[in-house]
């Protein structure tokens, strides 16, 4: 049994007085690719902060490599685990490569400038999220999909061993989606990178995560591989609408409604 | 051309860029002390025939220009960068000394420290500056407060009602201070609210550079961390910035440049909302250039509009502070009502 890359104990969160997450628990290994699925306001994005330490709790709750978060350097900390938001505003006119060249922030002293191996490092990962041909161009006259390619560069330029995204991909077509999460599968399988996202999709979730935690009022409601996770009555109660699934052919869930049951 | 070669040419024209800002600097510094209602005769004032004291051009070159226009400078250097360091803390471009009412939080210290009759430096102590940057850091600190939403974020709307809630109170202070002192005090303090560069000699000049030389260094030394703060909160934490520690830095050390000057020179609005624009537009918006160009290029601008000041309706030199603001408040409107991206 491999030690667990991320541990959350038993942990509760609340802003002001409304509380989110209810003394959740759960264990990542390395290498995993984990979807974290659940309705609107389940405390998603907020388990995922927990996890990509930018939102901060009480000691003993939050482990990486069993040692805690509280631990850790903020530098120390960015060289091993790297959180991506949900939504991209700049509110200054930085260029693609520049908000690449920023994952380097980890690695450099204070008042340095990159150096040729961490110019080369970005250049890698732009060339691997295909963002290279629009380098020079300013991150704010990029569109959606191309903004979120950007920024998934710059975490790779963290060389990070876990990446935690925040619904990566609701706000993209399918076309964007499907690259957004192909770029994260190969990370993943050529580098053993860790993978913990939060998605909307119930079908691309079953078919590009190994494991779903499906979060239900700031609960784990269940945890383990989709085939057992995306059950007919989970989603049901979960999401409080009816549904029939249907597996495609390659064995992936389909969600669809329910329409004569509908309430 | 390929797409690294240009992140490099990128880096390597750093240099180059500040040298062209620093290049302008030195012109502006050499010429506009020669400009001004009394012609003056360079070849006499550097002359070494007639003695000083006896030599009205080299009087009126080094007694009055020389230690306004090194006074523009700082003071125009100072505010300029406080300005781009306060729109980066609050991702907000239309911050600055002045909209924030860090201004008039620096001006309600100095006035309180005028008026209880200190004078500017108490046992080598520069005790206006250090009123005035105490009132800075805490109008900073209210207005920080009072606009930051939950998620950490700094909509234009309550920023901006939160500077004007803070500059009509410190206004409001500042009168009331006004109001009770005496005719002496109440001069100083209404000469010196009106914003002006002509009171100085060298020694109030060298007392306030080192204050304004370690504000600035040590913002440079945070530049990185600052763009990433400047690019959202949670991203830096995650990029690796201690964006706590950062943002007290940042607001303290910007205070620091915002009060000393303000202590010396008044209130002078707009010069640290403008430049850092002109500059951002020329050299983009990373810090580690920003600063050190806006540090120059704000120098300049206030030394020019400074030598308009002097020279507009000579013999009558009106305060600066009135060529900022008229240039400043158009300026201002421009930027709320220019289409976003």
């Amino acid at each position: 049994m491999k030690s667990p890359i991320l541990q959350i104990r038993d942990t509760s969160f609340s802003y002001d007085r409304e509380t989110v997450l209810h003394s959740v628990s759960m264990d990542i290994q390395p290498g995993e690719f984990v979807g974290v699925i659940g309705p609107n306001g389940s405390g998603k994005s907020t388990l995922l902060k927990l996890l990509g330490g930018v939102l901060t709790t009480d000691p003993g709750k939050l482990f990486f490599r069993e040692k805690d978060y509280k631990d850790y350097h903020r530098k120390q900390m960015a060289r091993s685990i790297t959180w991506i938001p949900q939504d991209h505003s700049m509110a200054f006119p930085f260029k693609v490569s520049e908000i690449v060249l920023m994952g380097r922030h980890p690695y450099l002293s204070a008042f340095t400038f990159e150096g040729d191996e961490d110019i080369e490092i970005a250049r890698n990962a732009m060339e691997r999220t295909q963002v290279l041909q629009f380098a020079q161009r300013g991150f704010n006259e990029i569109s959606g999909g191309e903004k979120q390619r950007v920024v998934i560069a710059g975490a790779i330029t963290q060389e990070p061993e876990v990446m935690i995204l925040d619904e990566p991909t609701s706000a993209l077509d399918i076309k964007y989606q499907i690259q957004i999460l192909n770029i994260l599968q190969q990370l993943n399988k050529d580098e053993q990178v860790t993978v913990v996202l939060a998605m909307h999709d119930l079908h691309l979730a079953s078919k590009f995560c190994d494991r779903l935690v499906l979060l239900d009022q700031g609960k784990i409601f269940q945890d383990g591989r989709p085939e057992d996770v995306l059950k007919k009555e989970n989603i049901e109660e979960v999401y409080g609408v009816k549904v029939h699934l249907i597996k495609d052919h390659d064995g992936d869930i389909m969600i669809s409604p329910d329409t004569i049951c509908t309430p | 051309m390929h797409s690294m070669s240009i992140i490099l040419m990128d880096r390597k024209r750093y240099a180059g860029t500040l040298g062209l800002f620093f290049l302008f600097f030195l012109a502006t510094l050499a010429i506009t002390p020669l400009i001004g209602l009394t012609h003056i005769d360079l070849g006499k004032a550097l002359s070494s025939d007639i003695a000083f004291s006896d030599n009205v051009d080299a009087n009126i070159l080094f007694l009055v220009r020389v230690p306004r226009i090194f006074l523009a400078a700082l003071t125009g250097g100072a505010l300029s960068v406080a300005g781009a360091v306060f729109q980066c803390l609050l991702r907000n471009d239309l911050a600055a000394p002045f909209t924030l009412g860090v201004s008039s939080g620096a001006a309600l210290g100095a006035v309180i420290a005028i008026s209880l009759g200190l004078s500017y430096t108490v046992m080598g102590i520069p005790t206006v500056p250090i009123a005035a940057f105490l009132g800075a850091l805490g109008a900073i600190t209210l207005v920080f407060s009072l606009s930051r939403t939950r998620t950490g974020e700094f909509p234009t709307t309550v920023l901006l009602l939160a500077g004007v809630t803070a500059n009509f109170f410190f206004a409001a202070m500042v009168m009331f201070i006004h109001y009770l002192s005496d005719f002496t005090q109440s001069f100083r303090i209404v000469r010196w609210l009106m914003g002006g560069l002509d009171i100085t000699d060298y020694k109030t000049l060298l007392s306030i550079c080192p204050m304004i030389f370690i504000g600035f260094s040590i913002l440079m030394l945070i530049g990185r961390d600052l763009n990433l703060i400047s690019t959202g909160v949670q991203s830096a934490m995650s990029r690796g910035v201690d964006v706590i520690k950062v943002q007290k830095i940042g607001f303290v050390m910007a205070s620091l440049l915002t009060g000393t000057v303000v202590a010396v020179s008044g209130p002078i609005g707009f010069v640290g909302l403008i430049v850092p624009h002109i500059v951002r537009l020329l050299v983009g918006p990373d810090l580690r250039l920003l600063l050190p160009a806006s540090m120059f290029f704000g120098a300049s601008f206030l030394i020019l509009c400074d030598t308009v000041a002097r020279t507009i309706i000579a013999p009558t030199e009106i305060p600066v502070g009135i060529i900022t603001a008229m240039l400043g408040g158009p300026f201002f409107v421009w930027l709320l009502k220019r289409p976003k991206q």
